[in-house]
């Protein structure tokens, strides 16, 4: 019976001691308003027609956008079983170079959508996509990384012949990996069709699509840049590129992505968009 | 797992056989390989299985040896483009999937490597497996239990929950004290199996940098803190008198972040003219504390055997990262929440589930067996599940009647009526509460001492989803080692999910099946063809929705 006293007296001893150290310094919740970078993140989604959960994903991203202006890109990329079109859509958002980029590129289809891709970073349980809840928190810390590399998209766009003629300046800030990339991406916003909402709305016909993805004008993996790609040396690329007949120039962004190409690591360093048209 | 460890392990297995030693070795292999046949009619493409890979395998084969006081144990995981983590994805990787070394010195009991364990019924800690949908949620640490008094024990653990061959960077540990006690008369006593439990998860700095980074770009309406830790506790207690048993508990957990699918998040939005305004859409993170009660009575005498169960869960949610909740549902869950719904098998009665809902769920259960002969018995259960708003999310009346005669033949039968609210539990929008009416009968005749034939059959009607069914299963048995089963499931009236044909007619569609099992000793073969339609999967109140699948599957069972 003692010895029970014991090591009752001694439970109760730990417990005390366990519940006086519950208290913690809770972090501080940072004020964004201010936050100044030279970062470019670049948020890749991939969503669906057919996906009741994406609407929310992309209201998400807008107000992302609404937030830091300067500091992110979107690109929506229609992929997987949800991104087939309704019966009475317009439209079919799925492109060869999206699949590509999904299954090839990233290697591996999202677990869940809407999912996104965060600068191409691979994150610690080996994944690249990342579920909505995590997207804002990731794109605060990338933000707040800055750049090793500055960029500058050079256009012209000729109405008649709908040919995009592009200069994308690459400056390195430090000297970059020989393994870097140059992908060119081209989205269409505001295009109005068919998407599934959740109650008590269900299919939306007159749903605004934003930053769709259209094209890879480069390879979908990136173009090789053979040039050393030293601090402080400009390297510039050029492309010409014709529009197809059915996407309006004045709502097309053109994006360019300079990223690792390494088998394990395809981060990207530094993004920069322009209107195709202004 | 670093290469030293697999070397002292490989060692351990293979020193007994080298010196003769007195142990023991035992384990089981369960290996399942699906070949796919794209079917784009029912849904079953637009996967890379049934795209390019063709085949998936997925299998586990379990070491236990015990010697020198010591037990060892040792599993090999393996997925080879398998469907069975991500059903519309695929997924390569094998490797260590479990080890242990347990020892017990006196009254001491040491465990150390992938912990199975729980505390009370799992509400605040639960680390086990459920293989159907690949949960393996064994804690990464250290586990010890000491027995204070022959009627009294204690344990407390610490560690990492396991997620595939990885951990989660979170750290949860714990313990909890269990006791024994008699009171009364000691030919009916009453006896009391009382019990406290406590567990802590402390989030890593990089998890809670990307979540101060989320919470900071909330609107200021929905601004909350965060914190590294939180704390639950429990107190449950298992009262028997007779034929009377009682089980309650109650815990509490502190407040956290958690993620609210239905809460009203205000986001900016930039407008036409450029300007910053607002805009509203469901699902956010929320700093709440969480409570559930949960008690079950259960009386059996004179042929007769009643239990009642009760729950109310609120904001119990607990994972390893309150990101997971969003991003894989059954992922990094620390706890259980019993279901309280029956358990139904027959393909047609099992095709609704009730998942359980960690944010807010009021059930409840009843069950009422009576047996007036050992010929005859009858059952009736019913449950009901709402939401703490009170919409229904789920009930469901299951009656069953039995008749044995001899050991010729026997028949069971009955009528299940379901209310299944396929909005909520499968997000589908303005989906309609799915009724359902469903009478079935079992048939069992054994044509002689080795031979037995089983036909089962079903109907479901019910307007919504993909409206009526009608299920035929014919089994024949020669024991003890084969086993032939056909079984058909037809879409006998589409319904406004049914597969269309090119005019957009709905179409009425079987789903057969064929399988041949052979059990050889403690090895078990099967060889299936199946060809079934898309429905929710539940293991436990755990749910998720697995797509239609057409091809082949066989599985091999075994234990040594």
């Amino acid at each position: 019976m003692k010895l029970f006293k014991i090591k009752t007296s001694f439970g109760l001893l730990a417990t005390l001691l366990i519940l006086a150290s519950c208290q913690e310094n809770m972090p501080e919740i940072p004020d964004l308003t201010n936050i100044s970078s030279n970062r470019k993140v670049i948020i890749e989604e991939f969503t669906g027609a057919g996906c009741v959960n994406c609407p929310a994903g992309s209201a998400e991203i807008e107000s992302l956008l609404a937030q830091f202006p300067n500091n992110l890109i979107a690109v929506s990329i229609h992929t997987g079983t949800f991104a087939r079109p309704y019966t009475n859509s317009k439209y079919d958002f799925r492109t060869v170079d999206g699949d590509k980029l999904t299954k090839d590129f990233f290697g591996e289809e999202p677990f869940s959508y809407p999912s996104a891709i965060i600068d191409r970073k691979k994150l610690g349980q080996g994944t690249h996509y990342v579920g909505q809840t995590s997207w804002a928190g990731l794109i605060v810390s990338q933000i707040g990384e800055g750049a090793s590399v500055s960029l500058e998209l050079r256009k012209s766009f000729d109405v008649n012949t709908r040919n995009l003629s592009l200069d994308v300046d690459i400056l390195p800030l430090d000297d970059l990996p020989s393994d870097c990339r140059l992908s060119l991406l081209l989205t269409e916003t505001g295009i109005v069709d068919y998407q599934l909402l959740p109650s008590p709305v269900g299919w939306k016909a007159d749903y605004n699509h934003k930053h769709v993805l259209r094209d890879i004008i480069s390879n979908f993996d990136g173009d090789v840049i053979s040039e050393p790609l030293t601090s402080g040396n400009t390297v510039t690329k050029k492309y010409t590129y014709q529009l197809d007949e059915d996407w309006d120039p004045a709502k097309c962004n053109v994006i360019a992505l300079i990223h690792r190409f390494e088998s394990d690591n395809k981060v990207v360093l530094q993004a920069e968009e322009a209107h195709v048209a202004d | 797992m670093s290469v030293k460890l697999y070397h002292f392990l490989f060692l351990i297995l293979l020193v007994p056989g080298i010196s003769y030693s007195q142990g023991s070795l035992s384990g089981n292999l369960q290996a399942n390989g699906n070949f796919f046949m794209r079917d784009s009619l029912i849904g079953a493409n637009n996967t890379p299985q049934y795209d390019r890979q063709l085949f998936g395998a997925d299998a586990w084969l379990n070491l236990n040896y015990s010697n020198w006081g010591f037990d060892f144990g040792l599993r090999f995981d393996m997925f080879n483009n398998s469907n069975i983590l991500n059903p519309l994805g695929s997924y390569t990787d094998q490797g260590i999937g479990r080890w242990y070394i347990h020892k017990k010195i006196q009254k001491l009991d040491i465990t150390g490597g992938y912990i199975y364990d729980q505390i009370g019924s799992g509400i605040i800690f639960r680390a086990y497996e459920e293989r159907p949908l690949l949960i393996d949620n064994a804690l990464l640490g250290l586990r010890l239990a000491y027995e204070l008094t022959p009627n009294l024990h204690v344990k407390l653990f610490s560690g990492k929950t396991k997620q595939q061959f990885d951990e989660y960077r979170s750290i949860t540990k714990g313990g909890a004290l269990d006791g024994f006690f008699m009171l009364g008369d000691s030919l009916n006593p009453v006896t009391l199996t009382p019990g406290v439990g406590v567990i802590n998860r402390t989030l890593d700095d990089e998890t809670m940098q990307t979540l101060v980074g989320t919470l900071g770009t909330y609107h200021p309406a929905d601004r909350i803190p965060a914190k590294y830790n939180v704390f639950a506790f429990t107190g449950y207690n298992t009262l028997s008198y007779k034929n009377f048993t009682w089980y309650v508990e109650g815990a509490y957990k502190t407040n956290e972040v958690i993620f609210d699918p239905l809460a009203p998040k205000t986001n900016y939005k930039v407008e036409s003219d450029g300007s910053v305004g607002l805009d509203t859409t469901l699902g956010k993170f929320d700093f709440r504390d969480g409570s559930i009660v949960y008690t079950t009575m259960s009386w059996a005498g004179g042929g007769f055997g009643v239990t009642g169960e009760f729950k109310r869960t609120e904001n119990f949610s607990l994972r390893a990262s309150p990101f997971l909740r969003t991003e894989k549902l059954n992922d990094g869950l620390l706890n259980f929440l019993p279901p309280l719904t029956r358990i139904n098998t027959y393909r047609l009665t099992a095709r609704y589930n009730a998942a359980t809902q960690e944010i807010g769920e009021l059930a409840y259960q009843f069950d009422v067996r009576y047996a007036p002969s050992r010929k005859l018995s009858f059952n009736v259960n019913y449950s009901d599940i709402k939401d703490l708003d009170n919409i229904q999310l789920y009930r469901e009346i299951y009656t069953e009647v039995q008749f044995k005669k001899g050991r010729t033949w026997q028949i069971l039968g009955g009528l299940q009526l379901q209310q299944y609210n396929q909005e909520r539990f499968e997000t589908k929008p303005n989906a309609p509460m799915v009724n359902t009416i469903t009478p079935y009968f079992d048939f069992l005749y054994k044509i002689d001492r080795k031979k037995s034939i089983r036909i089962e059959g079903q109907y479901m009607n019910t307007q919504e989803d993909y409206g009526g069914w009608l299920f035929g299963l014919a089994e024949f048995s020669v024991a003890p080692h084969w086993t032939f089963t056909v079984s058909d499931m037809y879409n006998v009236s589409p319904g406004k999910n049914s597969p269309v044909d090119d005019s957009g007619e709905k179409l009425n569609l079987h789903y057969p099946r064929f399988d041949v099992f052979y059990t050889h000793d403690s090895n078990r073969f099967s060889l299936s063809y199946i060809k079934q339609v898309e429905g929710v999967v539940c293991s436990g109140g755990i749910c998720r929705l697995e797509p239609a699948f057409h091809g082949v599957r066989l599985t091999v069972d075994s234990t040594f």
